[in-house]
């Protein structure tokens, strides 16, 4: 049972990993991963909240007739948003400017409505808990791995520090075009090296 | 079911509400640390400041007076904004030495397009490099502001990035121009074309700081405020507040400069402006609580 | 000095290009692209929506956010506004003008999840524009979502007929396609 749902979180890294398979939240995906820090911020941001909300709405779902399903999960998600938003203001005010309008753009980041549709309202409290982690993880991986190669091509940097040869870096790739071409090329490698095994 | 919505809607927001009861003060002194960095960046080390708040065109601007241990003004930093820039709201930090040469302009808030106008935050751009360490004054003027090249100026813009540029450059010019306003306590109008400046009101930051710190270098708020008129309040005023016309008030509330009763207003009606600027002073939303102040006394600190 | 209105009609639509590069409302442009004719329907149901929801948006955040010092309830208030909004077109369209609502109908559940709506109407709070300004941002930032919608539309339709290697085929030989149009509008952005 232990090693099932340790298989079932690690599934939901690689399997059905949100940004390569499911390809869900390509907004923030595109927009944050200027920066391997950046990206992983927001993959973290987008963890806690998608876990927080997957528990509640898994402890809540027989309260809430099926009608206002939707809407009563909306509000749960852009609770938890906000609170987040404001606790990233608080303690993290440099990586909350860095993502700007991103942070409350999480509520309608379909993969949070996704699984609490088709997962939490179906399940308990803790396996929808394993399955936020699981899902937000692979968001995280995915997002900070973009970031890493879109700092290291257009700012020469890893994860804020300098490599030295920033002046010999394409910026295209920390500029919007570089955003689509990275993505895009990293899902075909993901593709090759994934789907084929 | 409407119920039952309207009862997970009520408790989501009773939970937001009191994280947002809770997350109110770190955030305040989030912005007060940012707001001290910026003052590092700008000024050389400093001890206390005393903090004025003008309005320029309704953007507020706060001017930061900063001395050093022997009391003497290290310098200015004018906290600036313009709407201009291309992609809204730019917020930067002016600093000004005592002379009046720009020292630096530390950029707080942009959202300009990113490679292009985002440059201007750097720490090292032709903007910044065209101003810095230049009286304005000295430099080529259209209509009393300094602008760029284009517009018959001397600043160099950006590349590809003009809208940016002229918006630094108008938030450059709101800040010399309140820096003017606090340093000789005129109206500049004969600059500021088309732009009209209100004193909102000053405070004295080492006043606001005795409730917290018990130092002793000042008067209290509230002794100044029955001083108000008296001897311990000088005041300079350009022009009536009521008759709607452009007007500048510095008041300087230091209680260490001794200066006589100057004030010729009569002074319940100098009581009221003070208190109404004060009020507005909180609305704007710039905090200047004990927190703030605390870590602004320290901001000559921070260089080292 | 305001920034006037033709400067934010060019920066919305070309320079700042809702999709291309501020990365809002990427689902539906990967998702509903493939066709030229959808994506003029679409981009006019974004138009549409986001029109009325900016200004909706506008008048809570000044006459009721504001004046109850609750901005921090402002993502919460404004999805569900757009979510109500996006319901009451829907009923109103089939009432009034059913021909619209065919027309239409099928795009707009599909924008309560696009974060292009939600996110306008947070920027436009941020930049402090005022209601015309408002309503001027956000009527071009969705012909700029359209625009890029149908540029990119009919470039996939070409694409079907091209040999593609299997690793490509889908969403990343439409991101890189995506990243090539982008490349393309930053040529804009000397423009202003």
């Amino acid at each position: 049972m232990k090693s099932n749902r340790i298989r079932f979180v690690l599934e939901s890294i690689v399997r059905n990993n949100p940004t390569f398979v499911l390809v869900l939240g390509m907004c923030p995906t595109l927009g944050t991963t200027t920066s391997a820090i950046n990206g992983m911020g927001m993959g973290l941001a987008t963890m806690a909240v998608l876990i927080l909300s997957n528990v509640v709405i898994s402890l809540i779902k027989n309260l809430i007739p099926d009608k206002v399903r939707i809407p009563a999960f909306i509000v749960v998600i852009a609770s938890f948003v906000t609170i987040i938003q404001m606790l990233m203001q608080a303690y993290v005010p440099a990586l909350y400017g860095a993502l700007g309008v991103f942070i409350p753009l999480i509520v309608v980041n379909c993969i949070i409505l996704g699984r609490a549709e088709a997962f939490a309202s179906k399940n308990g409290p803790l396996d929808s808990a394993l399955d936020g982690l699981g899902i937000g993880l692979g968001f995280t991986l995915s997002l900070t791995a973009i970031g890493l190669v879109r700092e290291i091509l257009g700012s020469g940097s890893v994860f804020g520090q300098p490599l030295g040869v920033a002046d010999y870096m394409p910026l295209i790739f920390v500029l919007a075009p570089g955003a689509f071409l990275v993505l895009g090329y990293l899902m075909v490698i993901f593709n090759k090296l994934v789907k084929k095994s | 079911m409407v119920a039952v919505l309207f009862g997970v809607t009520l408790i989501a927001s009773l939970g937001v509400g009191i994280v947002y009861r809770i997350t109110a003060e770190p955030i305040a002194a989030a912005n007060a640390a940012a707001v001290t960095e910026a003052l590092g960046r700008v000024l050389p080390p400093f001890e206390t400041t005393k903090v004025d708040t003008l309005q320029i065109d309704e953007l507020p601007i706060t001017v930061y007076t900063a001395y050093d241990a022997s009391g003497a003004v290290a310098g200015y930093a004018v906290q600036t904004a313009t709407k201009s820039g291309f992609g809204g709201m730019i917020r930067m930090m002016v600093g000004f030495d005592p002379e009046g040469s720009i020292l630096n302009i530390n950029v707080l808030e942009q959202a300009e397009t990113p490679g292009l106008g985002t440059k201007m935050a750097e720490e090292e751009n032709v903007l910044l490099n065209s101003i810095r360490g230049r009286r304005p004054e000295t430099m080529q003027l259209v209509d009393g502001r300094i602008a760029v090249r284009k517009d018959g100026g001397d600043v160099e813009a950006l590349t590809a990035a003009t809208i940016s540029s002229r918006a630094y450059c108008d938030a450059v010019n709101r800040a010399w121009m309140a820096y003017r306003g606090v340093v000789t306590g005129t109206a500049p109008t004969d600059v500021a074309t088309g732009a009209s400046m209100t004193g909102g009101g000053s405070t004295d930051e080492t006043t606001a700081s005795d409730a917290a710190t018990g130092d002793t270098s000042a008067s209290s708020y509230d002794a100044s405020d029955a001083a108000s008129g008296a001897t311990a309040q000088k005041t300079t005023e350009a022009s009536d507040a009521t008759s709607g016309a452009t007007e500048a008030a510095v008041e300087s509330s230091d209680a260490a400069s001794g200066a006589t009763a100057a004030s010729s207003e009569d002074a319940g009606r100098h009581n009221r402006r003070h208190n109404g600027a004060r009020q507005n002073h909180r609305q704007n939303g710039i905090q200047h609580d004990a927190t703030e102040t605390d870590n602004m006394t320290k901001g000559g600190a921070y260089e080292e | 000095m305001e920034l006037s209105y033709f400067a934010i009609i060019i920066g919305a639509i070309f320079v700042n290009n809702v999709v291309l590069a501020q990365f809002l409302g990427i689902c539906p442009f990967l998702g509903v692209s493939s066709k030229v004719e959808t994506s003029l329907g679409m981009g006019a149901a974004v138009t549409f929506v986001m029109a009325i929801a900016s200004v909706v948006a506008w008048l809570i955040q000044t006459y009721l956010l504001v004046p109850l010092q609750i901005e921090y309830m402002q993502t919460i208030v404004f999805i569900l506004v757009i979510a109500a909004l996006v319901q009451m077109v829907e009923i109103i369209l089939k009432k009034v003008s059913p021909s619209l609502y065919q027309a239409l109908g099928i795009f707009l559940p599909l924008i309560t999840t696009n974060c292009a709506v939600l996110g306008v109407a947070i920027l436009m709070i941020q930049k402090e524009f005022n209601l015309l300004q408002s309503v001027t941002y956000s009527v071009s930032t969705a012909v700029g979502f359209a625009l890029a919608l149908v540029l990119f539309a009919g470039i996939r339709e070409r694409l079907e007929f091209e040999e593609v290697p299997e690793a490509f085929r889908g969403v990343p030989i439409a991101l890189i396609t995506a990243g090539i149009l982008a490349m393309a509008f930053m040529g804009f952005s000397g423009l202003v």
